[in-house]
């Protein structure tokens, strides 16, 4: 059915002609349509899965390298898998505040952490023209376009990323975000820049610590910095997030305006509407480097033996 | 007025007021040293492509909270104007990973992720930044 539907929005919504085929980035919880059925976001579009596995894979290839050349630092701290590198593109309720008060007692407006590999420093010249050497050789390994199109396709995901919360926030308009600032402030809460909120609303503005957990642990590591060295920073481990009871409490008020004031359900409409526009004004970009890049993915995992 | 006569007038406007304590995070600067290095996430006060090491605020890691960081001068890296809403440039110099902005802080509302080695022009609004997001 994922497909079925993926083909009927993609094909009515964008008109796109070659686009219309299912992304490699999931579903996620996307907006039902008046039958029921999970409709994909037209940001689905984007392969943010192909672009994690040639980033990946550029990596391992350029990390062997530098292992063969005694340097083994980087192979060794490596992530275990590739992930997408464009998270923020798949969109959900959740984008916006916890989707339900379950949600929102249990995780405030956090998310649990994945691990994060240890950032690998370099004092050491030797190093570092190895490093830059061992990185072009390993993009000529996946192919002669693949560094053109790797960056070519960041630059795409940001053409669609940058512009889209402020683009939802604008048409959302301001007398909503006046309904909702009314709304918590009878529940309590009033932010403390009225002009940051109308600006971009987040829920940081009101005043109550939130995401204290999610401060890296990593953070205030500071290397020896000896010359001719290569350190190794900590590693920081998955975490699980958990929320103070304040951050709990403002997050049920503000999952309870949003769903009482509207706002939530016409956010979402507004992101559907958002992201065909987007993608219709960077049609002939996807539909160029939408094949490209699979098919580096496809050739950069043979590389490193996960196709 | 031209961009460098802007940016003679913000940074004597800057040095003329009171400058503001060290900030919290200024162990975690990235290597110390004025020039974006190997290893470190650099961002900019002016966008110049990092041609010039002037304010500039380097990272080994994550930061979840922009807010409380300053960009450093030359040639001795005293802190000088809030990096939160005046970031205009980003260069990725992380080891392993990409780097994902946020308009807001604690890692809310992405907005653009920087591959590795790359150095591009941003918008100020980025509160928190984050690895291998």
């Amino acid at each position: 059915m994922k497909k079925k539907w993926c083909a009927v929005v993609a094909a009515a919504a964008l008109t796109l002609g070659p686009l219309a085929a299912c992304s490699d980035q999931g579903v996620g919880a996307t907006p039902a349509d008046a039958a029921g059925q999970q409709v994909e976001q037209p940001f689905a579009i984007f392969r943010g899965a192909s672009l994690g596995a040639v980033d990946y894979a550029q990596l391992k290839v350029l990390n062997q390298c530098l292992a063969d050349k005694g340097y083994p630092q980087n192979l060794q701290v490596m992530l275990a898998a590739p992930r997408n590198p464009f998270p923020q593109l798949i969109v959900t309720e959740k984008t916006f505040g916890p989707a339900s008060e379950e949600e929102a007692r249990r995780d405030g407006f956090g998310q649990d952490e994945p691990a994060i590999p240890p950032s690998v420093v370099s004092f050491d010249p030797n190093y570092d023209r190895a490093s830059e050497q061992c990185s072009e050789d390993a993009w000529k390994k996946l192919s002669a376009n693949a560094k053109k199109v790797y960056y070519s396709y960041f630059d795409l995901g940001n053409s669609l990323s940058m512009p889209f919360h402020l683009t939802v926030n604008e048409r959302m308009g301001r007398a909503r975000w006046t309904k909702l600032l009314s709304c918590l402030a009878d529940k309590g809460y009033r932010t403390n820049d009225e002009d940051a909120f109308y600006r971009f609303p987040d829920p940081g503005l009101f005043g109550v610590p939130i995401g204290a957990g999610a401060e890296d642990p990593a953070a205030s590591w500071t290397p020896k910095g000896v010359p001719g060295t290569v350190e190794v920073g900590p590693a920081t481990p998955a975490r699980k997030y958990r929320p103070s009871a304040q951050e709990s409490d403002l997050a049920v008020a503000w999952f309870r305006c949003r769903r009482d004031t509207g706002i939530a359900k016409d956010q979402m409409d507004l992101v559907m509407q958002v992201q065909r526009g987007l993608v219709a004004k960077n049609e002939s970009e996807l539909t160029e480097l939408n094949p490209q890049i699979e098919q580096i993915a496809k050739q950069a995992a043979t590389l490193i033996g996960q196709a | 007025m031209g961009a460098m006569r802007m940016f003679a007038a913000a940074v004597v406007g800057a040095a003329t007021l009171a400058v503001s304590p060290v900030a919290a995070h200024a162990v975690d600067r990235g290597d110390q040293k004025a020039a974006c290095n190997s290893g470190e996430i650099c961002f900019q006060y002016i966008w110049d492509g990092f041609s010039t090491s002037q304010y500039q605020r380097h990272f080994w890691y994550n930061d979840a909270n922009h807010t409380d960081d300053q960009f450093g001068n030359t040639p001795d890296l005293y802190p000088l104007m809030d990096l939160d809403g005046n970031a205009k440039g980003i260069w990725n110099r992380d080891s392993s990973c990409a780097v994902t902005l946020y308009v807001s802080t604690s890692y809310r509302n992405g907005y653009a992720t920087i591959a590795r080695g790359k150095e591009q022009s941003i918008s100020p609004w980025n509160q928190s930044h984050k690895r291998c997001a």
